[in-house]
């Protein structure tokens, strides 16, 4: 018989907070739910790219395009690219004063937003728009159900108390929410310099330098937002899976709620956001933002501050109310 | 120690526990024996801090919020993450990182390296189980609960359990839960029955169990 060395320990063996957190993310790598993540992500990222490769080309044929109008015409293009373009919008009808100028803008915007200068401004606005409600709601409830499905809670919560297991969920959400932000950049930008190098080498983008100052904006104001998106989403799905345990019903229900019903008012927390985008990123080409329906800036900031913030501490109440004396 | 003080538990207005107190001592195995839906795991899961009671358990004078890390309960059901080896479920289970080496060598008789290696989707009961019990012998907590011990175990590996059992028991609080007191009797040093939620010492009434 072999001989068995296990003597009792006096001191604290594990479970803290640090220890909770890489349970969770080796649940999440294990579980194949961060490297589909990842793999979905990196694709998402390539095919943005792509798309954006093709607009590039599609306003270069414009441009030349409206400078053939021009010519055939007896118009003056270079003329009207000095003048700046107004457009007109009446009802669903939009009238463009100076076509030739219009096109050269966007053209030339394309070309930016292509660049891989603009990696992450434009990883963080598409996917932080599109993806990321999703992908941090379906990660965060997977996160609180999955352990209920195999009946390891009740081990967890005797080893770490729900303050310890919620934290480390919200901490290996972050942390999730780290590695994929820096992946999608990585791959969003070496895709943008493969594209670059190809264009430019069959379009002659010196040709198209911007006639317009670019828009400002800010990197912090675009990574907050990014943030504010992430954690609300995050501790929304954690707060939701401590409810109600299970995973595929308010899966479902939420990408209804968020893929297929309109805005549902003003204070509908995905109008917060989008209000918020509008006021951080520009949405001048590529993928473009749904329009938000006017609201105050400070409701749309302290909604989703305060919600995000609520959200963690109701994830923290709900798993203390399913297991009332675990502290 | 655990102090078990006039511990009830009721749900949903059906009373499961009644007043229960016992003091379990360190280094003595117990043996709680009842029959089915007596309490034994109800009683479990209240030292474990998992089920909502009136009345006190203490663990060497402190609150289960203050030793839950030193506390190692292995439930009946012996759930495992089917995704992860026996190895990842065993650090996962204690929160810590152990090398390999030291897990397969807690009790390699128990559960050796080839079980170990494999996902536990494709381990049975009795093999998760196994597992179970390396991860509360390598946990080395001073407060060990083992609900339905034996559930789903081989003859040959009980007397392993017994050998894990009185090397750990120098120290530790052990608490055993099962329905055949023949079984249990190499496994533990005392026996207390739990009938209709009420504690009897049937061999060591002065230890402090009071019915």
């Amino acid at each position: 018989m072999n001989a068995i060395a296990a003597t009792p320990s006096t001191t604290s063996i594990g479970f803290g907070i640090a220890a909770a957190t890489r349970s969770e993310i080796r649940l999440l790598w294990r579980g194949f739910v961060l490297p589909v993540v990842l793999i979905v992500c990196a694709l998402f990222a390539v095919g943005n790219v792509v798309n954006q490769t093709t607009a590039v080309r599609a306003d270069y044929a414009l441009v030349q395009h409206t400078r053939a109008e021009y010519r055939a015409n007896g118009m003056d293009f270079q003329a009207d690219l000095a003048k700046p373009a107004k457009v007109v919008t009446q009802g669903d009808e939009q009238t463009i004063s100076n076509l030739a100028r219009y096109d050269y803008d966007t053209m030339a915007s394309a070309i930016a937003a292509l660049s891989p200068a603009s990696t992450v401004s434009e990883v963080l606005k598409y996917f932080g728009f599109i993806f990321f409600p999703v992908l941090f709601f379906l990660l965060g409830l997977w996160m609180s159900t999955v352990q209920r499905r195999y009946h390891l809670e009740k081990v967890t919560l005797t080893r770490a108390g729900p303050f310890v297991t919620v934290g480390a969920r919200q901490l290996a959400l972050l942390v999730s929410a780290a590695v994929v932000v820096i992946v999608v950049t990585v791959v969003d930008a070496a895709s943008r310099a493969i594209a670059t190098g190809i264009l430019s080498s069959q379009l002659p983008f010196a040709n198209y330098a911007p006639l317009s100052p670019a828009a400002i904006h800010s990197p912090l104001a675009e990574w907050g937002i990014a943030l504010l998106v992430i954690a609300f989403f995050g501790a929304a799905g954690i707060a939701v899976g401590s409810l109600v345990g299970v995973f595929a019903i308010p899966a479902i229900l939420f990408l209804i709620w968020d893929l297929v019903v309109p805005f549902l008012g003003p204070n509908d927390p995905r109008n917060w956001f989008v209000f918020l985008g509008h006021s951080a990123f520009d949405f001048g080409s590529g993928f473009q933002l749904a329009p938000a329906i006017p609201v105050a800036a400070t409701i749309a900031l302290l909604g989703t501050v305060g919600g995000s913030v609520v959200l963690v501490v109701l994830g923290y109440l709900l798993s203390r109310l399913r297991n009332p004396l675990a502290t | 120690m655990i102090e078990i003080e006039n511990v009830s538990v009721a749900v949903r207005g059906t009373t499961i526990l009644e007043h229960c107190s016992a003091t379990l001592r360190a280094g003595t195995v117990t043996h709680l024996v009842g029959d089915n839906g007596s309490g034994k795991t109800t009683l479990i899961r209240a030292i474990a801090g998992i089920q909502r009671y009136s009345g006190s358990i203490r663990f060497d004078g402190a609150d289960v919020a203050r030793v839950r890390s030193r506390l190692y309960v292995c439930f009946d059901d012996a759930p495992v993450f089917p995704y992860l080896s026996g190895y990842e479920n065993v650090r996962m289970l204690l929160g810590r990182t152990l090398s390999r080496r030291a897990i397969a060598s807690v009790a390699p008789s128990l559960a050796d390296d080839v079980l170990l290696r494999l996902p536990a989707r494709k381990l049975s009961h009795g093999q998760r189980k196994r597992v179970h019990l390396v991860a509360a012998l390598a946990s080395r907590a001073p407060y060990l609960m083992f609900d339905e011990a034996l559930n789903g175990v081989d003859a040959p590996t009980v007397s392993e359990v017994a050998t894990a059992l009185e090397s750990i028991a120098t120290g530790a609080t052990v608490l055993l839960t099962g329905h055949h007191a023949d079984a249990y009797a190499a496994l533990s040093t005392r026996r207390v029955d739990i009938v209709d939620g009420r504690l009897i010492a049937t061999d060591d009434v002065a230890d402090g169990i009071t019915a």
